[in-house]
């Protein structure tokens, strides 16, 4: 009978070289091909494309999974996204404040108000109620609730989210294709990320849980692409991360400077009084 | 030489000089350059694990742009590792992406055909091999 803690050791901690074979191919099984195009090129080409099922991350629940050796790709497949500007989300139908003005709708955005992008067929939230969240927190910081693309629902410090809707409307002017990864992370997500996965640096104060920071999505840009895109935040008012002493080039923000903690604690009351407002979605 | 024997004999029977011969049948092998930048508080990088099944080599995939996207599972196409080449298609909300490089028992290097810069923004992809499970992601640098 086989040692379990041995089959363990083999996948864990397996020295397994993909070079080694005893066969002597170090290819898929039934591919006779492979030995005599060991010194051949590349050709990338042969690659039959993907799944356009799984073309969206984002959207796919749980593991992707794609069989590259079948199902031709076709791009028309891909849900169309369209962006929009939005503005403040209605308010609250609960509050005596909003029994006295009419329903929310497009033409009440202000032309000057925060730009954020939201997709058709999408819950058009790009919301915030800054006043309300700031008093119910008893506290002078702001916070809002977005809607980002490739995010999803967010919460951002109000004024960095007009920067930031500046920076949308500038990149698609650029056609650049502008997602992004991640915004707000509060400290205790924060905080798992580095006690959990890493060991090395003591827990820090990061922007991204103070609303002033959100990671773009930029593997898929090209060089010229980030660097417009950060001449764009640049003239947005936003900093980028690709100028630390050690890159981080996903990282867009602004630093509003002050006590660090304090604004994270601040924010994160924001975020839970706004929270207690706005309905999930 | 006298003094060196015994100790390789205890080595050989030992679990590790054991299971040294099973490693080499295990089919599995996971590479890596995720690292914590402490300034921007994110995760970046990339991790690869490739998995030789019985039907097929599957490649897992998951990139980290502050955090860790979705991961990917893929079957990898007849030829995609042939020699020290390695090729694959990584899905993405732009549209895929073909990875070319090298693969080796220390590393994976390579890049991506569109131009991309890839989740480091270096435009070059260098995963060192690690062992599992993983404890902790180096300070990047």
């Amino acid at each position: 009978m086989a040692d379990p803690y041995q089959t363990y050791q083999d996948l864990i901690w397996g020295r397994w070289n993909p070079l080694d074979d005893p066969n002597g191919d170090s290819a898929m099984p039934g591919d006779d091909s492979a030995k005599d195009q060991g010194a051949a090129g590349l050709n990338p080409s042969a690659l039959p494309p993907a799944d356009a099922s799984t073309l969206d991350p984002q959207t796919q629940p749980g593991p992707n999974f794609q069989d590259q050796s079948a199902a031709p790709f076709d791009p028309s497949s891909i849900p169309p996204v369209t962006v929009g500007i939005l503005g403040p989300l209605p308010p609250d139908s609960n509050s005596p404040q909003s029994q006295t003005q009419p329903p929310f709708g497009p033409s009440q955005l202000p032309p000057t108000n925060v730009g954020i992008l939201g997709r058709i067929n999408l819950p058009g939230i790009a919301a915030r109620d800054q006043g309300a969240a700031s008093n119910a927190a008893n506290s002078p910081a702001a916070a809002g609730q977005y809607y980002l693309p490739g995010v999803g629902v967010t919460y951002l410090d109000p004024s960095f989210a007009d920067k930031l809707g500046k920076l949308i409307l500038a990149a698609q002017a650029d056609n650049i294709p502008l997602r992004f990864r991640y915004a707000y992370r509060d400290q205790a997500e924060q905080d798992q990320l580095k006690h959990d996965l890493t060991a090395i640096t003591p827990a820090d104060k990061s922007l991204h849980s103070t609303g002033n920071a959100v990671d773009v999505h930029i593997s898929a840009m090209t060089p010229a692409m980030l660097s417009k895109l950060v001449s764009d935040a640049a003239a947005a008012g936003i900093s980028w991360g690709g100028n630390f002493s050690t890159p981080d080039r996903p990282h867009f923000y602004v630093d509003p400077g002050g006590n660090r903690s304090q604004q994270i604690d601040a924010f994160s009351r924001a975020v839970r009084a706004l929270k207690d407002q706005i309905p999930d979605y | 030489m006298q003094r060196l024997l015994p100790l390789l004999i205890v080595i050989g029977l030992t679990p590790w000089g054991a299971a040294s011969g099973q490693e080499s049948r295990a089919g599995f092998a996971f590479y890596s350059d995720v690292c914590y930048n402490s300034q921007g508080g994110d995760l970046l990088g990339t991790r690869i694990g490739i998995m030789k099944l019985r039907d097929a080599t599957y490649l897992f995939y998951q990139d980290a742009e502050g955090k860790f996207g979705q991961p990917q599972i893929i079957m990898l196409a007849p030829g995609a590792v042939t020699g020290s080449k390695l090729f694959f298609q990584i899905a993405d909300s732009s549209g895929p992406s073909t990875f070319v490089g090298t693969i080796s028992d220390m590393a994976i290097k390579g890049r991506l055909t569109n131009g991309g810069i890839g989740p480091k923004g270096t435009g070059v992809y260098n995963l060192k091999r690690e062992r599992l499970p993983e404890r902790a992601f180096p300070e990047c640098r």
